[in-house]
């Protein structure tokens, strides 16, 4: 905190940070007079990273409508969005394109939420310090961070969605694209490493991800994971991005995780994160789908396997290690992957702010045959910026 | 019909008010309507200093319910004349203590023009001035009435005037850039991403060598003094000078370059201007 004393004069502009901690690098030494405070306001509000209640206020309600984009490198930060928006900031209509940005899991049955998908292009003076709103640098900076929220015309504030990393992809007269990605750790876990071991004290799958939060800064919450976790027991080959390692094992034990402000969420698949009631239609776009994959007659894990009675026809689903040496979690990953998946276009209104992952959605759809209730296990969601809607998908289960 | 085809404002500050930190008074020079200035009260005060030459002043996207466009003028304080009939600027009572100076602002005001919105006026002001032929600084005071004053657009310049277009020839057509989807309801997902007019028109304008013996500029003056330095950026139109300028005075751009016919001395130039807002 820094005290300034008493204050006297006016500061014309205010916004509500809340404590100001952490270093402030990069600022200049304004000392403590007086006629600097309205300055120093000034240069708070130009350059902190917009958080979410800075864009929420009353009067934005009723405008803005679309991505809002608060982008950052390394020395400044910008507001950008497809068209100008007038909010309490003003969010400069520098993006010519965003394709859906979509995040979702690398397997049916669990592992790490990753942006699977997305680009953004933006026009090429957003950069170089051609306009007062552009980012300084050119060549525009190999890498920024992002923070991609999605405003609705006539609601109060914007969602958050996602933090994100975007990674310069091309430059070139007409654009410069960047392609979207969750910001991932580099460290890594050793060869000959036994996971049992390594995971202290128990050895389970709890253990080893408090392990690993400990090993890549973050908070481990682990509320919505099993009450069970089983006993994890595994030699590693070789060296191995140790993020890459989580999201295996947590797809062989059916959990899934994401990353958000610090925190890790382990999730456990059969366990509910809440609920969202879509029986009204006018809450979701025509023609949900509704799909299988093709069967699996096996799941596979090692000298391991579990064989179902249902689909002798179906395919062997292998996977790439055995993470419990034994064949305990195979079943549920047999259940989850021949379950099936829906994926449910909705408004960005109802969409934006609404995924969470685990969070079940009761749909009532009454133009199939026979009218329908399907519960989905909310499992990933892709965002249409350009047409303002929102698909997020999941495990189906449908009942009349 | 009327263009402001340059730009004679040197600067452009806030003389009165505050701007939101966000909006500030520069916004009002960077020809994007959505990108505008917005101060923080009823009131404010901009300050322009113009070059001498401009014979209009547009504003558009502005909330303004009044606006009085007034020569600025330094501020003097002056003591008193003593009996000679010299300016005294400063003294000492009988005690030897200083006198104080108190400007009673009785300053003479020059109120170049004065607007008070009586209808609806789409954001639109246009202010027609007399050039004054020399550098001055104008104040032009925006007041709204409710809430907080802005102004999107202020452009002051030299004007082109030619001829009322030809009514056969004029077409508003609305282009609407919302997207509509079906909900499972069979209702209809409206979002609105706004309109904007694109207006083709014809316009006969001096074709022929000399000045056009109407006064009006011509074709050639239209080419080499407006669409060859400036080509589609946008600018202050006044589509027609008989009817409502709410509705007339357009800030837009030359869609593409004109197609001119030569007929007789004169040129009928047919050309589209795409309102931006």
């Amino acid at each position: 905190m820094y005290d300034y004393g008493a204050i006297t004069g006016s500061v014309t502009e205010s916004f509500d940070y809340g404590a100001i901690t952490g270093s402030l690098s990069g600022c200049e030494d304004y000392g403590f007079i007086v006629d600097d405070i309205v300055d120093y306001a000034v240069w708070i509000c130009e350059s902190l990273k917009a958080t979410d209640s800075a864009a929420v206020v009353p009067e934005d309600e009723g405008e803005g409508d679309g991505l809002l984009l608060a982008v950052s490198s390394d020395t400044e930060y910008r507001n950008f969005s497809v068209d100008d928006q007038v909010l309490s900031f003003l969010w400069h209509g520098v993006v010519m394109e965003v394709d859906p940005v979509k995040l979702s899991l690398p397997t049916r049955h669990g592992g790490f939420l990753q942006v699977s998908a997305g680009q953004v292009r933006f026009i090429p003076s957003a950069f170089g310090g051609v306009e007062a709103w552009s980012f300084s640098a050119w060549p525009p900076p190999k890498e920024l961070d992002a923070t991609f929220r999605c405003k609705s015309t006539g609601q109060q504030g914007a969602a958050k969605l996602f933090e994100g990393k975007l990674y310069r992809e091309s430059i070139s007269e007409k654009d410069v694209a960047y392609d979207v990605y969750i910001p991932s750790y580099t460290e890594t876990i050793g060869a000959n490493i036994s996971l049992a071991s390594w995971s202290t004290p128990s050895g389970t799958l709890i253990n080893f991800f408090e392990k690993v939060c400990d090993v890549l800064g973050l908070t481990l919450d682990s509320s919505k994971a099993t009450a069970d976790p089983p006993a994890l027991d595994h030699n590693l080959s070789n060296e191995r991005l140790l993020i890459d390692l989580a999201s295996e094992v947590a797809a062989f034990c059916c959990h899934l995780f994401w990353i958000a402000d610090g925190i890790l969420y382990l999730q456990d698949m059969s366990v509910s994160n809440g609920s969202l009631n879509l029986k009204n239609p006018n809450d979701f776009f025509r023609s949900p789908a509704y799909t299988d994959e093709i069967p699996v007659n096996r799941v596979v894990a090692g000298t391991h396997k579990f064989e179902g009675t249902e689909y002798p026809y179906g395919v062997d689903y292998t996977l790439s290690a055995n993470y419990t040496g034994d064949d305990a979690q195979l079943q549920g990953i047999y259940d989850l992957v021949n379950s099936q998946w829906a994926e449910i276009p909705m408004p960005a209104e109802v969409g934006c702010g609404g995924f969470v992952p685990g969070k079940e959605i009761t749909l009532l759809d009454t133009r199939l045959a026979v009218d329908s209730v399907s519960t989905i296990t909310m499992r990933s969601v892709s965002y249409d910026f350009t047409k303002r809607k929102v698909i997020i998908g999941g495990h189906c289960s449908m009942e009349t | 019909m009327k263009v402001i085809y340059t730009s004679s404002i040197r600067s452009v500050s806030l003389q009165a008010g505050t701007e939101s930190t966000q909006y500030p008074v520069e916004n009002v020079q960077n020809e994007h309507p959505r990108k505008p200035f917005r101060a923080t009260s009823q009131s404010a005060t901009i300050r322009i200093v113009e070059s001498g030459d401009a014979e209009a002043i547009a504003m558009f996207s502005t909330n303004a319910d009044s606006v009085k466009v007034i020569v600025a003028v330094g501020t003097s304080v002056v003591f008193g004349i003593d009996e000679n009939g010299e300016t005294v600027v400063a003294g000492y009572d009988e005690t030897g203590a200083t006198v104080g100076l108190t400007d009673r602002g009785e300053q003479p005001e020059t109120v170049e023009y004065s607007y008070t919105k009586e209808n609806e006026n789409n954001g639109v002001i246009w202010i027609p001035l007399s050039p004054h032929g020399m550098q001055r600084t104008l104040d032009i005071v925006c007041e709204a009435l409710d809430g907080r004053v802005e102004v999107g657009i202020l452009v002051a310049g030299q004007v082109m005037r030619f001829r009322e277009v030809e009514k056969s020839s004029y077409q508003e057509v609305p282009l609407d850039f919302s997207i509509e989807q079906e909900l499972q309801s069979g209702n209809s997902y409206y979002v609105d991403l706004g309109r904007a007019r694109v207006i083709p028109f014809y316009v006969f304008m001096w074709g022929s060598d000399g000045d056009d013996p109407a006064g009006y500029n011509t074709w050639r003056e239209f080419y080499h003094n407006y669409l060859f330095p400036f080509g589609r950026r946008p600018k202050a139109w006044l589509l027609s000078e008989r009817l409502d300028l709410a509705h007339y005075a357009v800030w837009g751009r030359v869609e593409e370059m004109p197609k001119t016919v030569m007929k007789g001395s004169h040129m009928l130039v047919s050309t589209t201007i795409r309102e931006i807002n």
